[in-house]
């Protein structure tokens, strides 16, 4: 009797001992919750489905979602896709707050269905749906710079970067899903779109003082500036030129700059560092400063982008490249003495900006466009019947493309060669005399036709 | 549609024989492990006993006389039991009235509100609903599968797992079995009175569940899709012979041309070579003797080896081109041949005149005509469109799964609860269920084909975090795991032998496909489930008839 | 009435185990009686005395450690048995979302009884029980005599032969528990047998025709109530309006008689003197059938009755 009584009266006190420090270590998390912006309320939108879900299953969750990821694995074998929708959203709504699943399926979605359609419509609407599917990820969870990087990350690649991007972005211009396809200031177009994003992403940053966790901070907080660029650079490719390409550009070269002045050397080391100087200020950097300031100018190459969109606005660029585009239009139709006429306006033209500006010179992608207009407009000489003028285009600016090609690929060579001087010998021989390799002139001698 | 396993047509009466077999020896064996453990503990209670009050040398005199009279007793027992087996006929007016009880109870007590709770989920249905055509159907039928299922099966367990276990706590069960109530006839009364109101639930859910998606589907879904096709698949031209068949170089080959997809369902052919892939149809021409023009419905998979520039689906370069020539066997200058752009994961219906299948006996022929790209295809991917049917017809057909699953968990529930408290038979019961729907795992432990060993080995695993190809490393755990696995190993495969195969008495995917549900189909799952549920039910009856009803 | 043996227990022995078959109680002992057709038998003795234990294993609800229990001549655990039986539990266990009347046509089912013998029975025995005025009711809303009422009504839905009841009058209030009892005796009056089992002494006393006193799961007295109860050394008087001479006159007589003026004045209960002097010897010595003592203690504070009834005379 008396035992039972202790030990009932033991009960008691143990329940009373940890039901106090239930409702204190509560309490305590409440309030860290609350500091770290990691309640359920502070995170974002709360589900009342995804609630229940993870109430109801409880402890069981994790294995619920582990046998969820399998049937979706599964499923995808089977090519079940319309159905693998519901038990993704099924997994998010059990775990909305781990970043990975979100990133995994949207990506999941975008690119790996989207890769097993065949027709460029089907495509889309796979990518289509990624996109919102990492767009709910970012409703779920607020204020988090990662996740709205990424909405604006696949925005900027998948339609802008993939083999099927013309078609895309025509699909793109052409949808009707507003809140999908338009961007802030009304222009249907996917860089603008991704554009919004990032700055979002971008002003979560700047506002909670915190570097982003994906990647260091200035390859993340360029996107902005980079994907007016893109966009520009675009509308180019796409074939629209003059004032709203130059304009474009200049909002670009805008970006950039504010990019650059972005937070400074007195801030949080880790966090941001300053790329733009005025020349006076650069003069009071101390070297340390100054590598780094290159070091990180280099990671996002601020300083030729700086210069691309300015000698991009150029009208006399914008005239140059108008040129070409029309060049390239007419020669692909079969036009040949029309495009060797708008050839003959562009290429001075081009010559002309290449000779000024020294970091195009420089530059191995303005090389390169250099060394291809030539060798299209050279060629189509060539296969029309006309003689080569005396002076190549840009002679003395770039050598010309074969020539480099086969050069540069000798030089790879003789590198390997020197590096690598017993390779394919039994030790003791002495080394095979060096011979041209054959397969390294190949690709020079098979030329292309003009299509 | 995919049917990557076909099944024994259990209406076949070999076949059932086999599975009558297997019912028989499932009751054996639940029968058998019972009585052998209930035999064994009496004698050794009434053998401690003697031994405390008479010393060791009486109690092992005893014990002879102990297990035979245990012995006898069980027969006596047992016989009696196969009389009340026999016998369930004539009491079916109280097994009426017990069921009647059961009825009362859940319409008096509210089970019935589970009702709205089911209406929740459909508030919020259209937050998650897709907006392409072709997957509006599909999605729609899996949700509201998925939300019957999940409201319906808890109700069910819980209100079928404590109704015994709720009569013994609260003596109701005295009054009862103090009438001339069988046992058994008490225990099917019940499972037939909560089927009575599972079926009426069944059809409530069903009905707002089939007005919901019709609801929700657009007008397009509703012309093409709103139906239930009965297709006619390809059968063996002759006794074993093969329905179909690949030709790789001429020739003849049960696979064709492995590309490494990982599913291996469908085998490839080549595009612009002799490859090819035939299927024989065979069946009776009086199906098409009034139609015109046949439906055939075609489903290949593309694996391209080179990519291409990417097309819009109405350019020509889209896809790769698939042919088929449709041949009369009896007579081949009958034929036709019709050529068809093959785009991936859609279903592309070809049109052919009826004429060239009047005689029943098809040969069909599939070759790729695009070079460099394959075309993947497996039995089932052509069809001969035989019929339509109402698509809410279907999706009724479609219901009996469910309903067969609940009545595989109201018997087990209330079999498990004669003997085991309601808590525990909850546990029980959902653990049966899941044997059930992962009988595919539970017979691949039981084989010991599963990576990473047997249950130890695999929880050493788990704990230690290894890897499921490298052998334990030598010591305590390697030893323990070795030891004892394959004994667990045996007991796996004893219970995967008793535990029906549930997974595959699904056929949700028929009505989300707009495929008939065939008849023979239902008629294998009904089948499979009552079989399995009588064994089960008279199992239970054992169990409660040796049972104490007061304590 | 002799020689017709309805109910029979013979050497029945229970002991309850639990889980792991460790002996937890020894709740019956040896048990030998039987029990005639057409009388009221009770079984009597305090709470875990084994009388419930006893119905139970009667009733096939209970299955024997070792021993039989026979009624009807069948086995305790014979369904077919249940045919003419009825059993009012200790409480009325009754499904609680039923009205008395669907209540009753419930059980009436189970007998296989037609639907119009259903609805002229039930009728009967609400009436007989007075619950005419709830009978559409819900049992869930009856007060414990009235359950008690109803419980009653279920046993008798199939006329039955053998009536078990359990504990008949407890939850009843004293009307309610006299007309329990002359429902009892009504009961025999049909020539039916009731086996009864209390632990409310004066209800035993009032309508059992026999009794068997168990405690602690042992037979310690069994016979007729008028048996049991009379004590041959004892003679009561009872006059009125005796003058004090007489009285003295009655006392001298008695003290020339050699024996002791025990009391004069009103009786007490006897039964339960006799139950309680049970219960006191069998403590003192556990496992002992009851044994009168031959000579009467002389305190009469205690209320001392002495029996003469010994087991061999049964």
């Amino acid at each position: 009797m008396n035992r039972s009584r202790n030990r009932k009266i033991g009960y008691l006190l143990t329940i009373v001992v940890l039901f106090t420090l239930m409702i204190w270590v509560g309490r305590h998390l409440g309030n860290e919750q609350e500091r770290l912006q990691i309640a359920q309320k502070s995170l974002g939108k709360v589900n009342p489905v995804s609630g229940t879900a993870q109430l109801v299953l409880g402890g069981f969750r994790g294995v619920a979602v582990t046998l969820l990821w399998n049937q979706v694995q599964e499923m995808q074998l089977k090519g079940q896709y319309f159905e693998i929708e519901p038990l993704v959203e099924s997994i998010t709504l059990l775990q909305p707050h781990f970043r990975r699943p979100w990133e995994f399926q949207a990506w999941n979605i975008a690119f790996n269905i989207a890769a097993d359609w065949e027709a460029v419509k089907d495509k889309y609407y796979w990518v289509q749906r990624g996109i919102e599917f990492m767009k709910r990820a970012t409703d779920t969870n607020r204020n988090s710079a990662d996740l709205e990087w990424y909405v604006g990350y696949m925005y900027f690649t998948r339609f802008g970067q993939s083999d099927e991007k013309t078609y895309f972005r025509q699909l793109f211009r052409e949808s009707d899903d507003l809140e999908f396809v338009q961007a802030e200031n009304g222009v249907k177009d996917n860089f603008l779109k991704a554009r919004d994003w990032f700055v979002r992403a971008n002003d979560i940053c700047i506002k909670a003082n915190k570097p982003p966790q994906r990647m260091s901070p200035h390859p993340f907080m360029c996107r902005p500036a980079l994907s007016r660029s893109f966009y520009a650079d675009f509308l180019a490719q796409e074939g629209t030129f003059g004032t709203p390409t130059s304009e474009a550009w200049r909002q670009a070269y805008r970006e950039w700059v504010d990019f650059g002045l972005l937070g400074g050397t007195d801030r949080r080391q880790d966090f941001i560092y300053r790329l733009e100087y005025t020349p006076s200020e650069r003069e009071k950097l101390t070297e340390e400063q100054k590598f780094w300031r290159n070091r990180y100018q280099d990671v996002v190459r601020y300083d030729f982008w700086k210069i691309r969109c300015q000698t991009e606005a150029d009208p006399e660029l914008q005239k140059a490249r108008e040129a070409i585009f029309k060049a390239n239009d007419a020669r692909k139709n079969g036009a040949y003495a029309k495009a060797i006429t708008f050839y003959e306006e562009g290429l001075p033209l081009w010559r002309k900006i290449m000779e000024q500006n020294e970091t195009y010179r420089e530059d191995m992608l303005y090389k390169e466009d250099c060394q291809e207009m030539e060798d299209d407009y050279l060629r189509l000489l060539a296969h029309v019947g006309k003689p080569t003028p005396a002076r190549r285009p840009f002679d003395g600016i770039v050598p010309p493309m074969r020539d480099s090609l086969y050069n540069m690929m000798q030089e790879e060579a003789k590198a390997y060669r020197e590096q690598h001087p017993l390779d394919g010998q039994t030790p003791g021989e002495p080394p095979k005399a060096p011979s041209a390799p054959v397969d390294s002139g190949e690709p020079a001698k098979a030329p292309s036709s003009p299509q | 549609m995919i049917i990557e396993q076909e099944y024994p047509d259990l209406t076949q009466w070999p076949i059932l024989t086999a599975t009558a077999f297997y019912w028989v020896q499932t009751l054996l064996i639940l029968i058998f492990l019972g009585l052998g453990i209930a035999i064994f503990r009496e004698v050794l209670l009434r053998f401690l006993d003697t031994w405390t009050s008479g010393g060791i040398g009486s109690a092992l005199i005893d014990l002879p006389i102990s297990i035979l009279s245990s012995l006898l007793n069980t027969l006596r027992n047992l016989a009696v039991s196969v009389i009340e087996v026999l016998a369930l006929p004539l009491g079916i007016r109280r097994i009426w009235a017990i069921a009647r009880l059961s009825i009362q109870e859940a319409v008096r007590r509210r089970v019935l509100y589970v009702l709205l709770l089911f209406l929740v989920p459909f508030l919020f249905a259209g937050w998650y609903l897709p907006t392409a055509e072709e997957a509006q159907l599909r999605v729609l039928v899996s949700f509201t599968n998925t939300v019957m299922g999940w409201l319906l099966l808890p109700m069910v367990l819980f209100v079928a797992a404590m109704s015994i276990p709720k009569d013994l706590e609260t003596k109701t069960i005295q009054t009862i079995v103090t009438k001339p109530v069988r046992r058994l006839e008490f225990i099917v009364g019940r499972v037939i009175g909560f089927m009575f109101v599972f079926t009426f639930v069944i059809v409530i859910m069903g009905g707002v569940s089939l007005a919901f998606i019709y609801s929700q589907v657009t007008e397009k879904v509703l012309k093409d899709q709103w139906t239930a096709r009965v297709p006619i698949y390809s059968a063996p031209p002759e006794n074993g012979a093969y329905s179909f068949v690949f030709f790789k170089q001429g020739v003849p080959s049960a696979v064709g041309t492995n590309v490494g997809r990982e599913w291996t369902y469908r085998s490839h052919i080549e595009g612009d070579t002799s490859d090819e892939a035939r299927w024989f149809f065979h069946f009776d021409p009086k199906k098409f003797e009034n139609a015109d023009r046949v439906k055939v419905g075609v489903t290949f998979d593309i694996f391209k080896t080179t990519k291409g520039k990417p097309t819009l689906d109405t350019d020509d370069t889209s896809g790769v081109w698939a042919s088929l020539d449709f041949i009369d066997r009896n007579n081949p200058e009958n034929r036709i041949d019709e050529a068809f752009r093959v785009n991936n994961n859609r279903v592309t219906m070809i049109d052919i005149p009826a004429s060239v299948l009047k005689s029943g006996d098809i040969l069909v022929r599939a070759r790729c005509l695009t070079r460099n790209q394959y075309l993947g295809m497996a039995k089932h991917d052509i069809y001969l469109q035989a019929n339509e049917q109402p698509f809410e017809w279907n999706f009724a057909k479609g219901m009996v799964s469910l309903w067969l699953k609940v009545l595989f968990l109201t018997s087990v529930a209330v079999a498990a609860s004669t003997v085991l408290n309601g808590f525990v038979t909850v546990i029980f019961t959902v653990g049966v269920y899941c044997m059930g729907i992962f009988h595919n795992f539970l017979v691949q432990v039981g084989s010991g084909q599963t990576l990473g060993g047997g249950p130890i080995e695999s929880a050493i695993r788990l704990v230690s975090q290894m890897n499921q190809t490298v052998e334990l490393d030598p010591g305590f755990f390697r030893t323990v795991a070795k030891t004892f696995d394959p004994y667990l190993i045996k007991i796996v495969g004893a219970v995967s032998a008793v535990v029906p195969d549930l997974s595959t008495i699904d056929t949700a995917e028929y009505v989300a496909g707009g495929f008939d549900i065939p008849t023979w189909l239902t008629l294998r799952n009904i089948i499979l489930v009552v079989g399995y549920v009588i064994p089960v039910l008279i199992a239970g009856y054992l169990l409660f008839r040796n049972r104490e009803t007061a304590a | 009435m002799a020689g017709d043996v309805v109910v029979e227990a013979r050497n029945l022995t229970k002991i309850y185990r639990d889980f792991w078959g460790r002996k937890k109680v020894d709740a019956l002992r040896s048990l030998s009686l039987t029990v005639e057709r057409g009388e009221i038998f009770g079984l009597l003795g305090p709470n875990g005395s084994g009388k419930t234990t006893t119905i139970k294993l009667l009733l096939g609800l209970l299955f024997p450690t070792s021993g039989d229990a026979l009624v009807l001549g069948k086995n305790a655990t014979d369904v077919a048995k249940n045919e003419l039986i009825g059993y009012l539990p200790e409480e009325s266990y009754l499904y609680k979302f039923l009205s008395a009347e669907e209540t009753l046509d419930f059980y009436g089912r189970l007998f296989n009884i037609s639907r119009a013998e259903r609805k002229r029975r039930s009728a009967e025995l609400i009436e007989q029980v007075g619950l005419s005025h709830a009978r559409k009711r819900l049992v869930k809303e009856y007060s414990k005599g009235m359950a008690r009422r109803i419980g009653l009504a279920q046993a008798l839905i199939n006329d039955p032969e053998v009536v078990f009841l359990d504990e008949p009058t407890s939850g009843l209030d004293p009307i309610g528990t006299r007309e329990m009892k002359d429902l009892i005796i009504d009961l025999k009056a049909k020539g039916k047998t009731v086996v009864m089992c209390s632990h409310l002494l004066a209800d035993v006393q009032d309508v059992c025709d026999r009794v068997a006193i168990l405690h602690q799961g042992e037979l310690k007295e069994y016979g007729r109530v008028s048996d049991l109860l009379k004590i041959q050394d004892l003679t009561e008087v009872r006059i009125r309006g005796l003058s004090e001479s007489a009285k003295a006159e009655i006392e001298r007589i008695i003290a020339t008689d050699g024996a002791t003026l025990e009391s004069m004045g009103h009786p007490t209960t006897t039964l339960e003197d006799l139950f309680l002097r049970i219960v006191r010897e069998s403590e003192a010595h556990p496992g002992r059938r009851y044994l009168p003592e031959r000579k009467g203690g002389s305190s009469g504070t205690d209320g001392d009755r002495k029996t003469a009834a010994s087991p061999s005379s049964n």
